[in-house]
């Protein structure tokens, strides 16, 4: 008879042991399932702390000559009789040859009326300028301006990898006339 | 195994307590008996076995010559798909769950799982969804057609019969979580008084290690196959490029589930074998807690190494150094493993009955099997056998004669117990060296061939490529026809065995051997049997 309690007892236990089992094992069950949603940036945090990336792995442009590099220096003037402020808006970079580059201008109309103006490039040193590859220019064509208005004039441009090796450097400089009247006639 | 049912009738007065067994044929629905729904478990992993096996024969005469002849090649791409996905989950964890059923009550001592009705469930909801697995080959579009591995973008275009696939392994999933949760409580909470966790058959620890790879894992498979199907129908774009997703994302999250899952597939066979080779060597098993640290220390680590599987997909260096060294690990516990099986061996008093032919076979070929794996975690050459036959040769070798051979090992080591009927041995060895010949001529050629170059997953090939799987292609018929060897020899012996002794196997030392008679009675260890 005490067998038979004792026995009857460790049922018992084992029934309530058991239901604490299945509660602790089903929490696993969301735990995963919000592991599982949360895998992906977790993966990309720790990429991104241990500095490891799959961007350095990223094919290189074969046309770039990457063993050298080129400085640029960008120069802007006004003509005469010309209120406008015309500054690069970066002095100078360093490119590699074969690599296409944006920079930009900026272009401040000072005068109290709408005026037109017109840029006309120049390249020094002159060798250069066969190499020098303008993509997108905002010169040769008219550009108006009204009072007070200031813009941003964007160059795409490169460098020719066949540029001779004793060009170090290469300056684009750019002129605005003041073309205004000349449209008006027009 | 019927018989130990119709053998459990003859029981009942001994039992007219017993309010569960009803007869009739409504008995197999409503039972919450672990022997029962053991011998559903095996007896629907065997079925599973030949669905898949005839499945892997297609594709095997589909590859006997070059050029297309008996398969269209989406045809072809279904087959390898629902090949594997019946083989995995279809055939080999239940099949082991089956085993888990039958064997754990009974070697810890404890009268039944801890949650019966669970256990029901848990086996019937398997049936909808191998219906639906099924199925998906009979709807517009075809069963799903990505592999097993349901990549996307190419799972995101199948049709209605890649959702049925999703839904069948969501089904699967579910059914696996409620079994290791039945598992893992019956192990912690049901073993006799004196049966402490160090104590027990080394098959009731695999077990138990693998039962929580399981649950940390499914819910993981369960969320990536969710998002794949609101990606199908609700407009998200997880892994859809066009949306802002990423398709590796996929990668990451299914090998997460995948490289546990492999593990899932061969801890129960590993605990089988160190059941069945220390019987046969007439010595316990050498180095028992390293056996049960070596199987924790394989499922920890197999959480970290899932990257092996995507050498190829763009990862950093350090990744793959990484991945590629944890892979490398994983040889230390594995090699403790073999290490203990042979030391167990020696100077044994050693006899070859079938089960122990199947645990060597297993022994070597595993092996094998996993000497391959090694050349595969070498990153760099990986890259040049990825997605070769390479690999499947690799994952045959660790597949078939590790988890197939370790369960049909254990099918004739406990087929007297379960049964009470002895199988003939005779039958018994011609198909294990039917087997281990005819799987080494369907396997070892598909090594050269993937060294050669011959991809996976498809149905036409280069001619240089002929010879070796024409010879693959009869192995494989061989191989097939042995295992009806192996369904004769199961279905006589329920039918007509010898009467099989108490304790057929006299070096065996696990609870259902020493205390319970041949075959095991309905009913169990009702009064727990106290362990000195």
């Amino acid at each position: 008879m005490t067998e038979l309690a004792y026995q009857a007892e460790m049922r018992e236990e084992q029934r309530r042991n058991s239901r604490a089992t299945l509660g602790k094992l089903l929490l696993i069950i969301p735990v995963m399932l919000m592991f599982c949603a949360s895998m992906v940036p977790l993966y990309r945090q720790i990429c991104e702390v241990m500095g490891i990336s799959a961007s350095k792995a990223v094919a290189q442009n074969s046309q770039v000559d990457f063993s050298r590099k080129v400085s640029v220096q960008f120069d802007a003037g006004l003509n005469r009789n010309f209120a406008w402020q015309f500054v690069p808006v970066d002095k100078q970079v360093e490119i590699n040859p074969g690599q296409v580059v944006t920079i930009s201008y900026r272009v401040t109309n000072k005068m109290s009326h709408a005026t037109t103006g017109r840029a006309v490039p120049s390249i020094g040193p002159v060798e250069a300028g066969l190499y020098f590859q303008k993509l997108a220019c905002f010169c040769f064509s008219n550009q108006t301006l009204q009072a007070g208005e200031t813009r941003d004039m964007p160059v795409t441009f490169y460098v020719d990898p066949k540029l001779p090796k004793d060009i170090g450097s290469i300056v684009l400089s750019y002129t605005f006339f003041n073309v205004t009247d000349e449209q008006q006639k027009s | 195994m019927s018989n130990a049912a119709t053998h459990a009738g003859t029981h009942d007065h001994d039992h007219s307590h017993d309010h569960h067994d009803h007869g009739g044929w409504t008995r197999y629905f409503t039972t919450t008996n672990h022997k029962d729904i053991g011998t559903m478990y095996l007896w629907f992993a065997f079925i599973m076995f030949f669905v898949g096996g005839s499945m892997a024969l297609l594709l095997r005469a589909e590859l006997f010559s070059p050029g297309l002849q008996i398969v269209q090649p989406e045809i072809f791409n279904s087959l390898t798909t629902v090949h594997a996905l019946v083989m995995i989950f279809g055939a080999v964890m239940p099949a082991f769950v089956g085993f888990a059923n039958w064997l754990i009550p009974m070697q810890v001592g404890a009268a039944d799982m801890a949650f019966p009705r669970m256990n029901n469930w848990s086996f019937w909801i398997m049936i909808p969804a191998s219906i639906l697995l099924m199925a998906s080959f009979f709807v517009p579009g075809g069963a799903a057609a990505s592999g097993w591995t349901l990549y996307p973008p190419l799972v995101t275009q199948g049709g209605i019969g890649t959702d049925m696939t999703i839904l069948a392994i969501h089904l699967l999933g579910a059914s696996s979580i409620m079994g290791s949760i039945n598992i893992i409580t019956t192990i912690l909470n049901l073993r006799a008084p004196g049966m402490t966790l160090m104590k027990m058959p080394l098959f009731c620890w695999t077990w138990l290690i693998t039962a929580y790879l399981l649950i940390a894992t499914m819910p993981v498979l369960a969320g990536a196959i969710t998002m794949l199907l609101t990606d199908r129908h609700f407009g998200t774009s997880f892994f859809n490029a066009a949306g802002g997703g990423d398709p590796t994302m996929f990668m990451h999250i299914f090998w997460f589930f995948g490289h546990p899952e492999v593990y899932i597939l061969i801890l129960p066979a590993f605990g089988i074998v160190s059941q069945i080779i220390p019987a046969f060597a007439r010595k316990p098993l050498f180095g028992y807690a390293s056996m049960v640290y070596a199987t924790a220390a394989i499922a920890i680590l197999s959480f970290i190494v899932w990257g092996h599987h995507m050498f190829t997909v763009g990862m950093p260096a350090a990744g793959q150094l990484f991945f590629m060294y944890a892979t490398m690990l994983i040889a230390v516990p594995t090699g403790v493993k073999i290490f203990n099986w042979i030391s167990t061996m020696w100077r044994g008093s050693m006899t070859f009955e079938t089960p122990m032919l199947f645990c060597i076979g297993f022994l070597c070929m595993f092996t094998l099997g996993g000497f391959s794996g090694l050349v595969l975690s070498i990153a760099a050459v990986d890259i040049t056998l990825h997605n070769t036959y390479y690999v499947v040769a690799h994952f045959h070798y660790v597949l078939f004669p590790g988890a197939i051979w370790g369960l049909t090992a254990g099918v004739y080591f406990w087929l007297p117990k379960f049964t009470g009927k002895m199988y003939n041995e005779t039958l018994g060895k011609w198909h294990f060296w039917i087997s281990a010949i005819a799987f080494n001529i369907t396997f070892f050629p598909q090594h050269f061939l993937g060294l050669a170059g011959m991809p996976r997953r498809i149905p036409d090939y280069a001619l240089q490529f002929t010879e070796w799987n024409q010879i693959s292609t009869v192995g494989a018929f061989l191989l097939g026809a042995s295992q009806l060897i192996f369904l004769y020899n199961v279905v006589t012996t329920i039918r007509s065995g010898e009467k099989a002794k108490d304790k057929q196997w006299e070096a065996a030392d696990s609870l259902e051997w020493t205390h319970l008679p041949s075959p095991a009675p309905y009913h169990t260890f009702e009064t727990a049997p106290v362990i000195k």
